[in-house]
């Protein structure tokens, strides 16, 4: 399936590393909020996993005009805090994936193209390498909320 | 006489190496066979670990058996944590086991297919086998969460229950199945029969070991009847205790067979033994497999809890999963304590017969010890336990650190 909207929201994270997985349960619960309410046209949501440098970044399309990329990020707040950052706040060496080739800072390449926001929510625990299934509770907690923000950057009143 | 050594042993997953000693006519005085597969070492990477990696990490053993893998994981892991899973999900689990069964069984019939089926019905076998399994796997997929790794067999049980809308349509969908089962299953066994292989091929005087028809069961599996020996006092030959890679399981001090002529023997009152009766058997299976998958969607309730609640941190207990997988018996064991994974071993399927498989070649021909290989279906990527150390002379570790 080809990512060919104007706006993409991108969950990025591993749901086996519990707080990890708050990007792609943010896309399941947005998925999930647009079931019986109408989805404008020119936005996609991507479960990206853990393939978001390698299989969407680094692949742009010519029809994108925005993208949301949503993630746990390490920051200075109490667990569950969501911020938006801009790419120029995001370190040097995230979105890196050490399976394959490496992609440097592919979103900051992007950025100089499209729109590029990163919602970033301050996660709880990572439990990698034990596999844990599940958010912490207050990564939970900050998803109707995550939802809200990433609705108000495409545009549609809640 | 002479010595005739096959390395690798062809169309079975993994490496393993056959060694015939042979009179002057050619036939057999003494089979060896044994694996040469790199050690895999998942059961060191889980330990230390929270329970919910090992059913993630060791399903990754290898691609053949994924699904007895994690079952068995999550099995040994219940019975640590004294889970009793509900109904829905034991069915779910049993399900996805018997889907397997079929597609796994049928990938064999691939691989023998140079054996047994003449050229003009080649396309036929091979499109049937590509029909049952995409079928097969159609159900792994939906019940499983996917079919070669399933992500939804959790601890407790099963992650969600299936929909009544995909119940009742992998009930149809298999129903419909039954008649192109039926059809290669028969087929398959006519082949097999006709082949006029050597009356008594393949037929030894060891035990067989199952432990449930089909899903498998943790009380018939005895630990205390279970030894295992390192293959340097297994093997009389030092130049191949040397390089075996895999240790020799015995129940009541024998070696065994496992699989499907074994379930059959011990839940069928099936009587034939040897190669025949091996390809015979698991072709059967196919048919006792999709029929209880069928039974399994007919009975279960849709709305009914699939996953058990329970505390991770554990007792320390030795908790023992006995799946029976297409191959035969795969037993994990596991410990957890402070919610952590203190033990973890995995006895699979060909570990138990490889011991069994090279003597089983002994009297006849060298050239049909290959044929009697091909009846175990071997699979050798899980069954290796044993590091090479020295890459010079490919001799492995000594018994006190062997136990990966």
């Amino acid at each position: 399936m080809p990512y060919d909207a104007e706006i993409l929201v991108v969950g990025c994270g591993n749901i086996l590393f519990k707080d990890d997985g708050f990007g792609p349960e943010v896309i399941k619960a947005l998925e999930e909020y647009f079931k019986d309410r109408e989805k404008p046209d020119n936005v996609m949501f991507i479960d990206a996993g853990t393939g978001g440098p390698h299989f969407v970044f680094s692949l742009p399309h010519e029809e994108w005009k925005k993208m949301i990329v949503v993630d746990v990020v390490e920051f200075n707040a109490e667990p569950g805090t969501l911020r938006k950052f801009d790419v120029t706040e995001i370190p040097k060496g995230s979105y890196e994936n050490m399976h394959t080739w490496p992609v440097s800072q592919p979103l900051h390449e992007l950025s100089e193209k499209i729109d590029v926001v990163v919602i970033g929510c301050k996660p709880k625990e990572i439990s990698a390498p034990n596999v844990e299934m599940g958010l912490t509770p207050p990564v939970k907690k900050a998803i109707p909320r995550a939802i809200q923000m990433i609705l108000d950057e495409i545009g549609v009143s809640k | 006489s002479e010595r005739i050594v096959i390395s690798p042993t062809s169309r079975q997953e993994g490496h393993a190496e056959l060694v015939m000693e042979v009179d002057d006519e050619g036939i057999v005085t003494k089979g060896r066979y044994f694996s040469i597969t790199p050690v895999r070492g998942l059961e060191k990477i889980v330990t230390g670990k929270a329970p919910e990696t090992a059913p993630v990490i060791v399903q990754r053993i290898c691609g053949v058996c994924p699904i007895p893998h994690t079952l068995a994981s999550v099995e040994a892991i219940d019975d640590s944590l004294d889970i009793e899973v509900p109904k829905a999900g034991r069915l779910l689990r049993e399900l996805t086991l018997a889907a397997h069964h079929v597609n796994s069984h049928a990938i064999h019939h691939f691989l023998i297919a140079p054996d047994f089926v003449p050229e003009n019905l080649m396309a036929d076998a091979i499109n049937s086998v590509s029909e049952i399994r995409k079928n097969a796997q159609y159900v792994v997929d939906m019940v499983a969460g996917e079919g070669i790794h399933p992500s939804d067999v959790r601890i407790g049980g099963m992650a969600d229950n299936i929909t009544e809308l995909a119940r009742k349509r992998l009930y149809a969908r298999l129903k419909q199945l039954k008649p192109k089962v039926d059809e290669h299953v028969e087929l398959m066994i006519g082949l097999i029969e006709d082949k006029g292989l050597p009356k008594g091929l393949g037929v030894h005087n060891q035990p067989t070991l199952a432990s449930h028809q089909i899903y498998g069961d943790r009380t018939k599996f005895d630990l205390d009847r279970f030894t295992e020996v390192m293959p340097e006092s297994w093997y009389d030959d030092p130049e191949i205790a040397k390089r075996a890679c895999s240790t020799i399981p015995l129940y009541d001090g024998r070696n065994v067979e496992v699989g499907p002529r074994a379930r059959m023997v011990e839940f069928q009152g099936f009587k034939e033994r040897g190669v025949v009766a091996q390809h015979v058997a698991r072709a059967l299976e196919m048919k006792t497999a999709l029929a209880r998958a069928i039974e399994i969607l007919d009975e279960l309730d849709t709305s009914a809890p699939v996953r058990a609640d329970f505390d991770e941190r554990g007792t320390g207990k030795l908790g023992v999963g006995a799946i029976e997988g297409p191959r035969g018996l795969d037993v994990h064991m596991a410990q957890v304590e402070n919610g952590k994974i203190q033990f973890y071993s995995a006895l699979v399927p060909t570990t138990w017969n490889i011991p069994t498989m090279g003597p089983a070649t002994e009297g006849f021909h060298h050239e049909y010890g290959p044929h009697v290989i091909r009846a175990y279906d071997p699979c050798l990527s899980c069954a290796t336990h044993v590091m090479v150390v020295d890459d010079e002379d490919r001799s492995v570790i000594r018994d006190e650190m062997v136990r990966l």
